[in-house]
């Protein structure tokens, strides 16, 4: 059913356009993310460090994209709100993670899309304020953000977020996925390539 | 090369549906010309002299834009694509413009459209939509433009022979056919669907999500027709009655649904897909197809009237009017057919994973059906100075759930042909301009002016059509 109403929005996309026409496809992310996962209870921690993932388990999130050999540029959009009971007792980051979708560990460290590359930078937050990651890949970018723009280029991958932070106090904290945006642009004629 | 042919095989099968409007009627604006082509409507008509005009073949005249247009020359598209996918292009295939042209081969479409730079697809766990960049504005998800691929032939009442022997004995003329009607209809698709999948808001059910039905009959025929023309003093009348019956040797109708009902959290990806499908067969040999079917049995008969008469202008006082044509016909004013046969239906149930079904034997189709179609007509031909002849129509059509109503004009100086027309039908406008040259009785071509929705982008495509009228 989801696959027909794929195949018939794609039909009549390119029904409607030219070879010049430049496609984008937007994939609302967070959609594909059941509700009680987006937003799962709130969490009493002791002071220390915190570690939490997005999508909950460790499998990560296979995205209904085609092969996306005619892709030209990726835009990634993240979003995640921390809310803590205690104001200014939290130091965070999020981090993006892409892998093949075979990978037995998508949070491994080889599959991060690398904080220190120019393609991306860690967000600070204290409070409650919302720590958001927004990043265009292509294949000219540096080789570990290429890496994850050919595993996203391939249609095969999965996709996940980390958000590690350290509380100063013991808290409850909230963490919530806002919004997760993947959007691809490319002209869909390369294919014949 | 081979690419190519299958590329034109595949346009010139799409052509099939659409070649088959008239071209003189298309430049009328569909008004009814008196003469045998108005008899499926009143079989007075059946013996009434041809004015030689209209028919004819109408030319795929669209095919040329593929050759012309140099944004839709498909051969040269699927056999040098390199400077299609060079960066920046050096050259453009125009998908929306070829599809367009190519659902309507029997109009040279002028103002091809014009597809956006730019195009996104927003895709969410419960919805898809569009969205022209270029124009900022969203692109409906109009299904049916793709139906056009499919073609929707309708339903239609009574038997049309698919081979008849026609011969007359004096008035009466006999036409004993096979008939085989086939009247799919293309898949429906639940507009308040498509609309919720669009704004991402699935809530409710769709117990019709998907539902597609079709019918198919097959048997032998026969029609007796009386027609004969009567002269009382100057006025000369046609009257003419129809009587067809069939007999069947098979009849099956189907329809099929599909429905949806979104999870709790209305994602698409998590709803619940039910269906169900029924089935009825009706023919003396169905015992053979096993599944609890049994033998059935079918026939119809049907009756239609008609009367025209031709009044000589001068009687009515008006020197200039040659004639004047009056017509009035019913069609389907007896129509009775019954089908007897077995019916299947079986249904999904998605929330229990059950598949339950349902055998009729003694299921029947069809019935005693009070359904005419009332068709009235008048025309004029008029000689006036300096050798100009004019035909003016006036028709309308009242039944089967439907009012038309038509209004044309034909206008003829020496081999010139001029014609125009407006219609209202079943409360939706249109209009008809063409021309046309007439080298000799029955030697002529015919131009008019077509106008069709624009797929995808919204608009109206304009185009011209021609047909070819050699004589023999």
């Amino acid at each position: 059913m989801k696959k027909l109403f794929l195949m018939a929005a794609l039909v009549t996309a390119f029904s409607a356009c030219s070879t010049a026409t430049l496609i984008n496809i937007n994939v609302d992310g967070d959609s594909f993310i059941p509700a009680n996962l987006r937003s799962p209870p709130p969490l009493a921690v002791s002071a220390g460090p915190i570690v939490q993932n997005y999508p909950i388990p460790d499998g990560g999130l296979a995205l209904p994209l085609p092969s996306l050999v005619f892709l030209t540029k990726i835009a990634l959009k993240l979003n995640v709100g921390v809310v803590s009971s205690v104001a200014g007792a939290i130091t965070g980051t999020l981090e993006l993670f892409v892998a093949p979708v075979n990978s037995g560990n998508l949070y491994d460290a080889a599959n991060k899309v690398p904080t220190n590359a120019t393609c991306i930078t860690d967000v600070i937050v204290n409070g409650t304020d919302p720590i958001a990651i927004s990043l265009n890949l292509n294949a000219n970018s540096p080789a570990p953000c290429a890496n994850a723009f050919n595993r996203i280029k391939s249609g095969q991958f999965k996709i996940g977020a980390r958000v590690s932070f350290a509380v100063t106090a013991d808290t409850t904290v909230t963490i919530t996925l806002n919004n997760f945006d993947v959007g691809v642009s490319g002209y869909p004629i390369q294919i014949l390539q | 090369m081979k690419r190519a042919l299958t590329t034109i095989g595949l346009l010139l099968a799409l052509s099939g549906a659409a070649l088959a409007q008239d071209v003189r009627s298309l430049g009328l604006g569909g008004a009814l010309v008196p003469g045998p082509a108005v008899s499926p409507f009143n079989p007075a008509y059946l013996n009434y002299p041809s004015d030689g005009r209209g028919g004819g073949f109408t030319l795929p005249v669209g095919l040329l834009n593929f050759v012309l247009n140099p944004q839709m020359n498909v051969i040269d598209f699927l056999s040098n694509r390199s400077p299609y996918l060079s960066n920046p292009p050096q050259k453009i295939f125009n998908f929306l413009a070829a599809f367009d042209q190519a659902t309507h081969l029997n109009s040279f479409i002028l103002n091809t459209p014009t597809p956006p730079g730019e195009l996104s697809i927003n895709l969410s766990a419960s919805g898809i939509s569009l969205f022209d960049v270029t124009n900022n504005r969203p692109i409906n998800l109009d299904f049916s433009s793709l139906g056009a691929l499919f073609g929707t032939p309708s339903a239609t009442s009574g038997v049309t022979p698919l081979i008849g022997i026609p011969f007359s004995v004096g008035p009466v003329a006999i036409k004993i056919g096979v008939f085989a009607n086939i009247a799919p209809t293309a898949p429906r698709i639940d507009p308040a669907l498509i609309t919720d999948i669009s704004d991402g808001n699935l809530n409710g059910t769709y117990p019709n999500a998907i539902s597609v039905s079709g019918q198919a009959a097959a048997g032998v025929s026969l029609d007796l027709a009386f027609s004969t023309p009567i002269s009382l003093s100057t006025t000369k009348l046609y009257i003419g009655a129809r009587a067809s019956g069939f007999f069947g040797a098979g009849y099956a109708d189907g329809r099929a649904s599909v429905s949806v009902k979104p999870g709790s959290d209305s994602a698409l990806t998590n709803a619940k897909i039910g269906y169900e499908y029924t089935y009825f067969i009706s023919s003396p040999l169905a015992a053979g197809l096993g599944q609890g079917i049994t033998n059935g049995l079918g026939y119809g008969v049907a009756g239609d009237f008609g009367v025209v008469a031709d009044l000589p202008g001068i009687s009515l006082g008006v020197p200039e009017l040659e004639k004047f044509t009056i017509g009035f016909g019913v069609i389907g004013l007896v129509e009775a057919n019954t089908w007897s046969g077995t019916e299947i239906r079986t249904v999904y149930n998605p929330d229990d994973g059950t598949s339950t079904s349902t055998t009729n034997n003694n299921a029947t189709r069809g019935g005693i059906n009070f359904n005419p179609l009332f068709t009235a007509n008048v025309a004029g031909t008029f000689s006036l100075a300096g050798g100009f002849r004019v035909l003016a129509m006036l028709d309308g059509q009242l039944g089967r759930g439907g009012f038309n109503l038509h209004l044309g004009v034909e206008a003829q100086w020496t081999l010139f042909v001029l014609r125009g027309g407006i219609g209202l039908e079943n409360g939706r406008f249109r209009f008809g301009l063409g021309g046309g040259l007439e080298f000799a009785p029955g030697l002529g071509l015919d131009l008019a002016l077509t106008a069709h929705p624009t797929p995808f982008v919204g608009g109206t495509s304009f185009g011209v059509a021609l047909a070819l009228r050699l004589g023999f």
